[in-house]
């Protein structure tokens, strides 16, 4: 099932043992560099950093690498649609001539940082599903005071995506099965069949679902106190605070540098491109 | 109230929200502490929500109109919260996927005494005890993702007994568990039974499985209690009856009932199980039956051409499940296969590339001589019409009479062209005056007709159902079938996957066993369930009745009785 490629995987390190809540904290921090850091050079040494913790988590390198897929959608968004809209003024990198060729190349390398950005905050959110159990997570929220019913709510919400996974694809086929073309159809035609023919089935089942969820969380008396006992108790480690300091620490000296306007630039893509693909100027 | 009564339900009557009708009408029952109480009834008659009014579920959750008492050890069900009611009486769902709170066994048995406040040291024992209770100890640390249908309903078993609960109330917990599974389930609760003398109510409409362990059967018709008491008066005197709701007693002790009709005379205490049939065969020194092995059923064969091949089939899903591997399958036209195995054995995935929804990665499926890797699914789809097992993800319109023209539409097919075909099904599937329903608003049962009814409309040459008993009572699984015969018998080829081995073994002419992804047995469902029967590893994919049989009549496996009817000519020698 393609939504269970990316959830927990059930392997020991020390990445899997860390608090849920220092690895929230990673990952915000990851995704505030991501937005910060100037040039593609320092997002590819995030990037790289990113996929290091996932190295160090004995997820595998295959796994490390089949989690690169969902980056081929903001990669392709990113290198085409922004060559094509971008405006002068609007790139990240001063261009001293108006012409066609240098704005696509602007905007070729303005197009590479937000690919790059946005595969950082994806890859390290993979990362984070991959080495984090939602239980643990729920639980470690719930102690900084959230109610445990909104935790449980998102705890169910991921109990519930393969299974409408494996329902989207049995209405798919059932479908299919009694004549209904899904396959070649255009861009429209797929989606006027979607809302017409798949949406009723599949939100007549959640509901079904949904009560029938309730109806066991209610027998087993879900909400009957304020709080509740947890059998496991997540702790927090010494590591977690060293990843909780090296994250806080190196995010407030970016922002600093950024704020300044000090965050050296390792590289000037924009010129680098040009001279690559028109070396005579 | 008595201190030996647990559950008192006195004058209840109970609708729903936003509906006419009584769904509970004068229900009166008195359970007592330790009983075994089974439920059955046809479907709709109202078995689920007289469940769900034990713990309050029904009225608290469900809103509507309530009537009556219903009095839970001490507790008024009306004036007392789900919460409360829920410390005496667990609940039991049908659908183990839609029941499951949290990722992993041990986290499930936790969910309840966590909730509850317990200690943490009282949390793990009462984990240890319901495991051992329900016999899943090796699977306490696996996640619930990785377990089968069968093992996931046993946890929900176990999740709902960590709750220390004085009754447990199961909502036909085999529903969906394939026959090694459900046989493992009625086990675990006879053992669990006798062990903590708890209360249990069972709605449950395989009777085979249960009534053996059951000391008190209530059946139940438009809802209203029509019969209770001990389980063999109930069959004895009800019999006609129960055939006439459509509740199927179990075969072996049908068998007997009908030879006590019959004028033969028969054990004092009727058989509910194929050891109680044996013991009171030992019994009978006087050779009460004639024991003459005169099976007079034909067994159906076909002259047509192939019109399914499968070659050397295999297929493995993206996460490295090999679903199928190396099948080999010819089936003539007019051929009526029955399908069995356990769940994960392969068989949907088996039928979704007899419609080229799944394309061979190995070997190939030629359809009516199409090949599956070539044909467009649309071209197999008019020749080869497929309902699968689940009913509400094959209902795509907002009224039955859209439902039933959505394939016509589909084929380019004329509403003029079905119009004869679009009554005549309406009524053989029992939804006539239901054209302007909504798909959605009919039980279980009927959506399933309307799916068979949603397909028979295009008359294509190949049917293919999966599961077709779901949430069918014996009234209209009988109804079902005939509609297939029948079909059959005009030379259209039937194939049908189920759990339901008496049913295929009454109407299938052949029948396969898939194990692994692979096709393990095959041949006449005389002989097949022979050789099932003579294997002690397969005894849940045959029927008591079938073991019996092969005790009774020995070696000769084609000429083995296997339902009901050839067992009673056979042992009366009527047949001759």
């Amino acid at each position: 099932m393609k939504a269970l490629r990316y959830s927990y995987v059930n392997v020991q390190s020390r990445v899997h043992d860390l608090n849920p809540l220092s690895k929230t904290l990673w990952l915000l921090c990851i995704n505030l560099l991501s937005f910060v850091l100037p040039d593609p050079a320092w997002l590819a040494i995030l990037f790289l950093t990113i996929f290091c913790i996932g190295f160090t988590a004995r997820l595998g390198l295959k796994r490390l690498v089949d989690a690169m897929k969902p980056l081929k959608f903001p990669i392709f968004i990113f290198l085409i649609f922004p060559p094509i809209i971008t405006l002068q003024g609007l790139v990240t990198m001063p261009s001293e001539n108006t012409a066609v060729t240098p704005l696509i190349l602007e905007g070729i390398a303005y197009g590479t940082i937000i690919a790059l950005r946005f595969s950082c905050i994806i890859y390290s959110a993979l990362i984070f599903l991959m080495t984090t159990k939602t239980k643990d997570f729920v639980y470690s929220i719930t102690r900084l005071g959230i109610p445990y019913r909104y935790g449980f709510m998102l705890m169910t919400i991921f109990q519930l995506i393969p299974s409408f996974e494996a329902e989207m694809n049995n209405i798919k086929y059932a479908q299919m099965a009694r004549g209904l073309i899904l396959e070649g159809n255009t861009f429209f035609k797929k989606y006027r069949n979607f809302f017409k023919y798949t949406i009723q089935p599949i939100l007549i089942s959640s509901l079904r679902k949904g009560i029938e969820l309730a109806t066991a969380m209610d027998s087993a008396c879900f909400g009957i106190y304020k709080n509740r006992t947890y059998l496991e108790e997540v702790k927090y480690s010494n590591l977690d605070f060293i990843l909780s300091f090296i994250s806080i620490i190196s995010t407030i000296i970016v922002f600093y540098l950024y704020i300044t306007g000090n965050i050296p630039i390792l590289l000037n893509f924009s010129e680098t491109l040009r001279k690559l693909l028109f070396p005579s100027g | 109230m008595n201190k030996n009564t647990i559950v008192e339900i006195k004058n209840l009557r109970y609708k729903y929200p936003n509906s006419s009708e009584w769904v509970l009408k004068n229900i009166n029952l008195r359970i007592m502490r330790g009983e075994f109480l089974c439920i059955a009834g046809p479907s709709g008659c109202g078995k689920s929500t007289l469940l769900y009014s034990l713990n309050g579920i029904v009225p608290h959750a469900t809103g509507g109109l309530v009537e009556g008492k219903v009095i839970v050890d001490s507790l008024d069900t009306r004036k007392h919260s789900i919460y409360e009611l829920s410390k005496i009486v667990a609940l039991v769902q049908q659908n183990p996927e839609n029941q499951m709170r949290t990722f992993s066994v041990r986290d499930e048995l936790a969910f309840g005494p966590e909730n509850l406040l317990l200690p943490r040291s009282e949390i793990l024992d009462r984990i240890t005890w319901a495991a051992k209770m329900v016999d899943i100890e090796p699977l306490l640390d696996r996640e619930i993702r990785e377990l089968s249908g069968g093992q996931k309903q046993r946890v929900a078993i176990a999740a709902a007994l960590s709750m220390k609960p004085e009754v447990l109330v199961l909502d036909e917990p085999t529903s969906n568990i394939d026959p090694g599974s459900s046989i493992e389930i009625a086990k675990n609760l006879k053992a669990m039974h006798s062990k903590t003398g708890i209360t249990i109510i069972l709605a449950e409409h395989k009777l085979d499985l249960f009534l053996p362990m059951a000391n008190r059967l209530c059946i139940m018709k438009e809802g209203e209690i029509v019969c209770d008491g001990d389980p063999r008066s109930v069959l004895i005197r009800y019999r006609d009856l129960l055939l006439e709701i459509g509740v199927r007693p179990p075969e072996i002790s049908e068998l007997f009932l009908n030879l006590t009709r019959a004028g033969y005379r028969c054990p004092p205490n009727l058989p509910l199980s194929l050891e109680e049939a044996l013991e009171s065969f030992k019994g009978n020194s006087g050779r009460p039956f004639k024991c003459i092995c005169s099976p007079s059923r034909d067994i159906r064969s076909s002259e047509g051409g192939p019109i399914v091949e499968v070659e050397n089939l295999s297929y493995v899903y993206p996460g490295g499940f090999k679903a199928l591997d190396g099948i080999n399958l010819q089936v003539r036209a007019g051929e009526f296969v029955g399908i069995i195995g356990n769940n994960g054995s392969g068989k949907t995935t088996f039928l979704l590339h007899l419609i080229g929804i799944l394309k061979p990665q190995k070997g190939k499926v030629l359809i009516f001589g199409m090949d599956t890797r070539t044909t467009p699914i649309s071209t197999i789809a008019r020749r080869v019409g497929i309902v699968f097992q689940y009913p509400s993800q094959q209902l795509f319109e907002n009224s039955v009479r859209d439902e039933m023209l959505f394939a016509p539409r589909n084929f380019g097919i004329s509403e003029e062209t079905v119009a004869k075909r679009f009554h005549d099904l309406l009524k053989e599937v029992d939804l006539e005056g239901l054209d302007e329903r909504h798909p959605h608003s009919l039980s279980v049962g009927q959506m399933k007709r309307l799916n068979l009814a949603s397909i028979l409309i295009y008359d294509p040459d190949l049917i293919i159902m999966d599961e077709p008993f779901l949430g069918q009572d014996y009234g209209h699984i009988r109804k079902v079938m005939g509609i297939l015969s029948e079909l059959n018998r005009r030379g259209k080829t039937i194939f049908i996957v189920s759990h339901h081995i008496t049913e295929l073994a009454e109407y299938a002419s052949r029948l396969l066993l898939f194990e692994g992804g692979r096709i393990i047995e095959d041949g006449p469902t005389r002989e097949v369930l022979g050789r099932l029967s003579d294997s002690e590893e397969r005894h849940p994919f045959c029927t008591p009745l079938c073991r019996l049989s092969r005790i009774l009549f020995g070696k000769k496996i084609e000429e083995a009785p296997i339902t009901v009817d050839e067992m009673f000519l056979a042992l009366s020698g009527e047949g001759h």
